[in-house]
């Protein structure tokens, strides 16, 4: 049999098959309403988990912030409020130091006088106690033992200073009284306040209260209380955290050259150094190695050599081009912490990155067959690429120890300028980073900010 | 030409909504064509009924990423092609033991179509073994090298080769048995 048969052979199956004619047969589509009703999809589809984790991650991150800025507000109003009682109580205090310095400077007489005064001043207190509310009285909680703040006690407290020492206890009377005017109605959230300006007091009143010549032990006090305090100080600093951290991250990397054609994720591992400039502002400089794949279609990527479909494909644009990369990014940026408690953080960051991309590939699919054309272009060198991508990044971090911080961090890499070295291609990325990053610490040796005693 | 590519974007648009009138039209419109590929390719009608059934079922749940100003019919020509391709896999793996012989006894033209011209080519092509009838599809029908067969079919670009040179020769005696001796040579 000659070529030329096998040529004909062909030739007439070829014809043989253009215009087929075959008859509807109902029940093949019955066929496939029974699939259709039921709901089933030709073919298992692959669970996407980079997807789901990116989802997951930029849900952990609304709920994080949005509980950080709840508990942020609500501890800000709290402070605010703990403030204005600490300097109302503190108002007190001062007031009350007054009249008790006055009262070891008055004579007898004078102490007699105010005696009078201070029975007035009683007078009105238990009148004005009347008319004021219970919650008055639970505010400032008394000690079990001890000078009371509450009024009933003032007034057993001021009968009992009539016996031992009418001066101090009018002092000590007027003291209580300053205070339960100007405290004015607490919430619990005073009551810390309010117990600490107490037990001051109460730290000072037996001092008082037990003798009239009280001033040396309360200097003698005053030093021990200062002393303790300094040494406490300077034996419990813990090591400063350093300006230097590092972080390292993990993330999908979903790419694509234009928002609505994403594929398959690649993956993106990173490391990177940071500079704290002060409290807010950190720059940082790294490496981020990452796989990028991405589909468009043929029409859109302009190939850098000219008249390359012409060339390679016999001038038909393929429908579809896959391509894929490595990338070697290096960032350069800024991070900007917004909001900082004790254990959480959270900020934004941007910055620009210079590429190095190699094992550049592309794929190229056709609608109908194209005999003799290219079906791929792959890369024989590295390209660069400076400072060509800009990214954006918003992230939230949770301390986990003192030097150990995890967190979350959204990212989208615009590209500034075409990358790679078959076409010019602008290459959006985005994904959410999981981060860690660990905190250096100094070590330095704490200042005593009394020096010790000879 | 342009009311049909109009009323095929509104057959598309209606799949879209899943809508069972405009499924079922567009099945019907694209019955004959997408038959006549997966009868190439399948053991019998039943075979390539559901290999179209499965072809369709991909294009109602992809026709979100499908581009309207593309044309229809190679998409639904890959799918379908593909779809062969891996139900010719899992037929391999069925039968890596049986006799590629025993092929002959199942071919029975005369319940395969009802078309008659189609229904004589496709019952040639069908006392083809399988691997050689799937080298002939691509390569003489469908137009791919054998570089991409024989990727397709997982075998050597020689075996790819050395497949179509038997498969035409098969032919040659089928067409011959079939038809007058030089009917293909006066063609």
């Amino acid at each position: 049999m000659s070529e030329q048969n096998k040529d004909n052979i062909s030739q007439f199956f070829r014809k043989a098959v253009q215009k087929p004619k075959i008859e509807f047969v109902e029940s093949d589509w019955e066929k496939l309403e029974a699939k259709l009703d039921a709901g089933l999809v030709a073919g298992p589809q692959k669970p996407n988990y980079w997807k789901s984790a990116f989802i997951a991650a930029i849900a952990l991150l609304l709920v994080s912030t949005s509980l950080l800025l709840y508990t942020s507000l609500q501890v800000e109003k709290l402070t605010k409020k703990t403030k204005t009682d600490k300097d109302n109580v503190n108002a007190a205090t001062e007031t009350s130091t007054q009249a008790l310095s006055k009262s070891e400077k008055s004579t007898p007489e004078q102490n007699e006088l105010n005696s009078q005064e201070i029975n007035k001043s009683e007078k009105t207190a238990n009148h004005s106690s009347l008319l004021s509310s219970p919650t008055r009285k639970e505010v400032i909680t008394p000690q079990s033992t001890g000078p009371s703040t509450t009024r009933e006690q003032n007034q057993n407290s001021l009968q009992n200073a009539s016996v031992k020492n009418e001066t101090l206890f009018q002092s000590a009377d007027l003291n209580n009284k300053t205070l339960s005017h100007d405290a004015g109605p607490l919430d619990n959230g005073t009551k810390v306040a309010a117990m600490n300006s107490s037990s001051e007091m109460e730290a000072i009143n037996p001092t008082i209260a037990s003798d009239s010549s009280s001033s040396e032990k309360q200097i003698d006090f005053i030093v021990n209380c200062g002393a303790s305090l300094c040494d406490s100080l300077t034996e419990t600093i813990k090591p400063k955290p350093s300006r230097w951290n590092v972080m390292l991250s993990l993330s999908p990397d979903f790419s694509t050259t234009d928002f609505d054609k994403f594929t398959t994720p690649g993956g993106a591992f990173g490391i990177a150094a940071y500079y704290a400039i002060n409290n807010k502002f950190s720059i940082s400089a790294g490496v981020v190695k990452s796989n990028k794949f991405y589909w468009d279609n043929g029409n859109e990527y302009k190939p850098n050599q000219t008249g390359y479909w012409d060339k390679k494909t016999n001038g038909i644009v393929p429908t579809k081009i896959e391509g894929s990369c490595s990338v070697l990014e290096i960032p350069i940026g800024l991070q900007y912490y917004f909001l900082s408690k004790k254990k959480s953080k959270l900020y934004i960051a941007s910055t620009f990155s210079s590429y190095i991309m190699f094992n550049e590939s592309y794929q190229y699919t056709f609608d109908a067959p194209n005999p003799g054309a290219a079906e791929s272009w792959n890369a024989k060198k590295t390209s660069y690429s400076l400072f060509s991508i800009a990214n954006l990044a918003v992230g939230y971090e949770r301390s986990i120890s003192n030097r150990i911080m995890i967190g979350v961090s959204p990212y989208l890499k615009i590209p500034m300028s075409g990358i790679g070295s078959w076409a010019n291609i602008k290459l959006y990325s985005t994904g959410a980073a999981f981060t860690l990053r660990y905190q250096f610490q100094k070590k330095e040796k704490p200042d005593r900010l009394i020096p010790p005693a000879d | 030409m342009e009311a049909e590519e109009i009323y095929l974007k509104h057959l598309l648009g209606g799949c879209q909504r899943h809508d069972r009138a405009s499924q079922k039209s567009l099945y019907k419109k694209f019955y004959s064509y997408g038959m006549s590929i997966c009868l190439r390719y399948a053991d019998n009608r039943d075979e390539a009924a559901e290999i179209l059934n499965d072809g369709f079922m991909k294009i109602f749940s992809g026709l979100d990423k499908f581009d309207f100003d593309r044309p229809f019919r190679p998409w639904l020509r890959k799918i379908l092609v593909n779809l062969s391709i891996n139900r010719y896999h899992q037929r391999q793996r069925q039968v890596e033991t049986e006799e590629i012989t025993e092929f002959n006894s199942e071919s029975d033209g005369e319940k395969i179509l009802s078309g008659i011209s189609y229904q004589e080519v496709i019952g040639m092509l069908h006392k083809l073994p399988p691997s050689y009838r799937a080298v002939f599809n691509l390569h003489v029908i469908e137009g791919y090298s054998h570089e991409e067969i024989a990727r397709m079919l997982n075998i050597s670009t020689g075996t790819s080769k050395s497949n179509l040179f038997k498969a035409k020769e098969h032919l040659k005696k089928i067409v011959g048995e079939f038809f007058e001796t030089d009917y293909v040579r006066t063609e």
